[in-house]
């Protein structure tokens, strides 16, 4: 408001204006006192005009702040205008709006104008109101709303800012087309991907970037999407790089609409690497499934519910379902397979998460109803995460080899030719038996069964024969025991029985009665019937009894007892049995036998064979005779332990010990130019040992003895137990020169017809019929049977103990060729010294 | 003595100030010229041209304006931090413009009064308006007779204090303010050279 001279009359000719104005108007006069309080004041102020003209106005506003009243002293007073405004303000001028403002003294805000002015040459003042209470509040919502869009656009522009960041960081490429298809937005992962700028594409249609047929497809795609028509498509394409390289992308075509326009928005991705690794799985799945169905192993493979999800051709061949049969059904629902575990593999494994093999022989039954018996195993798959999603069942008919073990298993544990046990099988069954005799105070019996006669039969007719007998044999056994006994074969003509849960007495009853059958049996081959017997050891298994090989051994001399005894018979196991102590003595031979083996403690003897008739050559014969020397040095004969070493089979190393020692005594001593030779023993043993016939061979070649120097004798008894061997043995030396003399002939029970198929050079007449030859007329035909036997077969005849002359000279008078006793000369030890072996008397002397 | 006149109005204005917005401010003079018109413009400094001004126009045997102005970026600072806005907008709204026109109004009527004291019988100014402008405009309306030019005008800069802000203002006002009765000039000491005029 201008300052301007204004005259009191014109003052009050203006009221009317000054009420019509909408802002507060009061005049004060010099004296501070109201002259002019226009209607808005009175309103404002509820002060009516006529109430407020005159008053001061300290009066009117007791409360009147320091800052108002300075301004209009500094008006009145100094003639300075001044502005105070609403905000600087800290108590305005007692105005209201209204009555309920008036109440609570809620005063408007207000904006001061205080202006000098001249009233007929007094400084006087204006004082201007308004109502800032609107504006203020007008200002503060213009504010907040101004704060709040900066707030939004700050927000838009950090948003879009990340916008920008994300697009240009992304893997994949972001094109942005506008409404006419052409490139407007190409960011850095997009320049990146394809090799160009930005600014090298911009209004460029999309198809740039993409090779034939491509280029076209997208185009026409871009061209024919409608105005505001959504699209969303994601497509596999080939794209086009600036070099001009094309690669496999995933490419999504999108619409976003802002407001009447509109974008394409087109992802890019670079499916390169996924491409080869989806061929190269491809490859791989192929080459599974190629080889899957190659194997002949069968597959299945099941989800982690056991359901089917693969099958291979060989499984399908050995279950015999067809596919669509056995696919996405439960395993366990359409195949059968019986085995020892309680619940499949395949679901044992996803249970467990490990392998599982089954190889204890299951039974899977086919399609057809047979059985399979399957070896299979069971293997979890895992998941990228090591969760088990399924499994995988391989297996395989393993039914040949499974039969052909049972058959393995069953011919190990069992005689081919009889079907029974065998003696290991026998002797598993043995120690159970001790041992349930021992735990449960059983008491069972063990029959140890040796043949009589067997070898008759076997030597006759021929080894088809002795098998058939055996067989025969076995049956008849089988048919005297009872399910619950255990019967063997132990080998050759041995057989046991173990009678379960039998007493003595009844184990007797037994064993007398298979006696008694083997007894009465004939067996008839070829035309030819036989005889057999059985000699059978009968023992009680009882707690008392000691381990297995006691007891069998107990068994083992029981029934030799019975062989001694004449055969044919049953002989109880006792304690105190004086044949089995017997025989138990002769073990400990054994180990007697091996250290004088070992260290040499054998000692050669000899003893002249000289011939009785005058016309006879002169030439002498020595057979050598084995003496132990013993651990203290004694002189231990023959007889003690020559027994004990056939039983144990340690003959073929006595007698190999004879002809090493005695060759190298030969060499060491003998004249080669003699004429006289020696007679080496031989035992049964020795003549079913290849390798000692080969060893004697190799001895002939060492020490480049004469053969024809070397004479072997053998018993009648050996040589009938060996027939065959030794007539092979016989023949293999015979052949290098060597000679043969059947020893104490005529004292077993064995059939002249041997004599026919053994050819030996000389028979030498038991001891037995010789030493009472001249007292015994009975003994004296023997000899002259026998010897008349050997001139008939063309054979020598030697007479062993000849004790004295009269012995001499009867043998001479029936004509035997050679005569050995003491009555010539007693057995001595081979000398070392060089001195003659033997000087003979006159033939007149004996 | 000019200065130290100056300087009294501003600190009475500062008192006055600091107690009407609650928030302490301060006024400094650093310097005061007396310059003709066509130097007054070599005294600002290029990077704070535009200006926001308090102008009050002096009525009496001469016309004139005293004014009072301050860069629009310190303006703006100023009057948020006396009104204490925590909400800053770019620009002022009207109701601030008028805080701030009664903050250069209490300024140049500080300083009005001592120079009525010590100059002059009687001046009297009017209602001040807010004005921004370049400070060559500003400058032509110290006087607006341009065959005035050759006449003397005080350029007062001060150094205004808020909170931990500082920044410089402008006070002008013509020569004949200063005049005493008897048309002698009165001597201006520059406080900065210490140089009497």
């Amino acid at each position: 408001m201008q300052k301007a001279l204004i005259q009191m009359d014109t003052l009050m000719r203006n009221s009317t204006i000054f009420d019509a104005i909408n802002t507060g108007l009061i005049v004060l006069n010099q004296n501070s006192e109201v002259v002019v309080w226009n209607k808005w004041m009175g309103q404002y102020s509820f002060t009516p005009t006529d109430k407020a003209i005159g008053l001061a106005l300290q009066s009117l506003f007791p409360d009147l702040s320091q800052r108002i009243q300075s301004v209009i002293d500094d008006a009145l007073c100094l003639q300075l205008s001044s502005i105070i405004s609403p905000r600087l303000m800290q108590t305005g001028l007692p105005l209201y709006s209204d009555e309920e403002s008036y109440r609570t003294d809620d005063r408007i805000l207000q904006s001061i104008y205080v202006t000098p002015t001249l009233v007929e040459q007094e400084n006087w003042c204006l004082v201007q109101i308004k109502d800032a209470t609107q504006r203020d509040r007008h200002e503060t919502s213009l504010k907040k709303t101004t704060l709040e869009i900066e707030m939004m656009v700050s927000r838009a522009k950090e948003q879009e800012f990340q916008l920008q960041t994300i697009l240009n960081n992304t893997l994949d490429s972001i094109v942005i087309l506008n409404r006419l298809g052409r490139i407007s937005g190409f960011y850095r992962s997009a320049q990146k991907m394809f090799g160009y700028q930005e600014h090298e594409l911009l209004g460029k249609p999309l198809s740039v970037l993409f090779p034939s047929p491509y280029n076209r497809r997208f185009d026409t795609l871009i061209n024919d999407t409608k105005d505001n028509q959504p699209v969303s498509i994601i497509e596999q394409a080939k794209s086009l790089k600036e070099d001009g390289e094309i690669f496999h992308s995933d490419i999504a075509i999108n619409t976003i609409f802002e407001g009447n326009d509109m974008q394409f928005i087109i992802t890019i991705k670079d499916i390169t690497e996924r491409q080869l690794a989806q061929d190269a799985l491809y490859r791989e799945k192929e080459q599974a499934q190629v080889t899957l169905s190659s194997i002949a192993d069968g597959v299945i493979t099941t989800n982690i519910s056991g359901h089917i999800n693969f099958i291979n051709p060989a499984a399908l061949k050995l279950t015999g379902f067809q596919h669509a049969e056995l696919i996405y059904k439960k395993l366990d629902q359409v195949i059968c397979i019986q085995s020892d575990r309680h619940i499949y593999p395949v679901f044992e494994c996803i249970e467990s998460g490990e392998q599982v093999d089954s190889i204890s022989g299951d039974l899977l039954m086919t399609r057809e109803g047979h059985n399979l018996v399957i070896h299979q195993v069971a293997t979890p798959i895992h998941n990228q995460i090591g969760e088990t999603i399924g499994a995988v069942m391989i297996f395989r008919d393993v039914s040949k080899s499974h039969r052909l073990a049972s058959r393995l298993s069953w011919q190990a544990s069992h005689d081919e030719l009889t079907q029974l046990f065998n003696r290991r099988e026998f002797e598993n069954q043995l120690e159970l038996m001790i041992d349930t005799a021992r735990n449960e105070a059983n008491q069972h019996s063990l029959c140890f069964m040796d043949l009589d006669k067997f070898k008759v039969v076997n030597d006759t007719c021929g080894h088809a024969a002795g098998d058939e007998l055996l067989r025969q044999l076995a049956d008849i056994f089988r048919s005297k025991i009872r399910d619950a006994d255990t019967l063997a074969r132990l080998g050759g003509d041995e057989f046991a029985i173990i009678l379960s849960k039998c007493g003595l007495e009844p184990a007797l009853k037994v064993a007398e009665e298979i006696r008694a059958a083997i007894e009465d049996f004939r067996f008839g081959w070829a035309g030819q019937s036989f005889q057999i017997g059985v000699s059978i050891g009968l023992v009680i298994i009882d707690a008392n009894s000691p381990d297995m090989d006691e007891v069998f051994k107990s068994a083992d001399s029981a029934c030799y007892a019975a062989k001694e005894a004449g055969r044919n018979r049953v002989h109880v196991y006792r304690q105190d049995d004086i044949d089995i102590s017997h025989r138990r003595g002769e073990s400990q031979w054994v180990v007697r036998i091996q250290n004088a083996l070992d260290q040499n403690r054998f000692q050669l003897n000899y003893q002249p064979i000289i011939s009785i008739s005058d016309d006879a050559e002169e030439t002498v014969h020595y057979e050598i005779l084995l003496r132990m020397i013993g651990e203290n040095g004694e002189r231990i004969p023959p007889g003690a332990f020559i027994s004990s070493a056939e039983r144990y089979l340690l003959m073929s190393k006595i007698d190999i010990w004879v002809i090493e020692h005695l060759f190298e005594w030969i060499d060491a001593y003998w004249d080669y130019t003699s004429q006289d030779s020696f007679a080496i023993n031989l035992s049964g043993q020795s003549l079913a040992d290849e390798s000692l016939l080969h060893r004697m061979k190799q001895l002939f070649d060492r020490y480049a003895i004469p053969p024809r120097r070397i004479s072997f004798e053998i018993t009648e008894t050996a040589a009938i137990s060996n027939l065959s061997q030794a007539q092979i043995f016989i023949a293999e030396l015979k052949q290098l020169g060597c000679r043969f003399a059947l020893d104490d002939f005529g004292s077993g029970l064995s059939s002249f017809a041997y004599l026919k198929s053994l050819s030996v050079d000389y028979l030498k007449i038991d001891g037995a019929f010789v030493k009472d030859m001249v007292e015994d007329p009975i003994d004296r035909a023997m000899v002259e049977a026998i010897h008349n036997i050997g001139s008939v077969l063309k054979l020598k005849t030697i007479a062993e103990f000849v004790e004295n002359d009269s012995i001499f000279n009867a043998l001479k008078e029936v004509g035997v060729d050679f005569a050995q006793g003491y009555g010539i000369a007693r057995p001595k030890p081979l000398p070392t010294d060089g001195s003659p072996l033997f000087i003979r008397k006159s033939k007149s002397q004996a | 003595m000019l200065i130290d006149l100056t300087q009294q109005a501003l600190s009475d204005s500062s008192r006055l100030i600091s107690a009407l917005g609650q928030t302490e401010i301060k006024f400094k003079v650093n310097s005061l010229r007396r310059l003709i018109k066509d130097d007054l413009s070599r005294q600002f400094d290029q990077n704070e041209s535009d200006m926001v001004a308090v102008c009050q126009r002096l009525d009496g045997s001469k016309s004139g304006q005293i004014i009072f102005m301050l860069p629009e970026p310190s303006a703006l600072l100023l009057i948020k931090k006396l009104l204490n806005e925590k909400n800053l907008l770019k620009e002022m709204t009207e109701i601030e413009e008028e805080s701030l026109t009664e903050v250069g109004n209490i300024i140049i009527n500080n300083c009005l009064r001592y120079f009525v004291k010590v100059f002059h019988e009687s001046i009297s100014g009017l209602i001040p308006t807010l004005t921004r402008a370049h400070y060559e405009q500003l400058l032509n309306m110290l006087t607006g007779d341009s065959s005035e030019n050759d006449q003397d005008n005080y350029l007062v800069k001060i150094n205004v204090a808020i909170g931990i802000y500082s920044f410089n203002g402008y006070i002008l006002w013509p020569g004949f303010l200063c005049q005493v009765k008897t048309g002698i000039p009165v001597s201006v000491t520059d406080p900065c050279s210490g140089i009497t005029q």
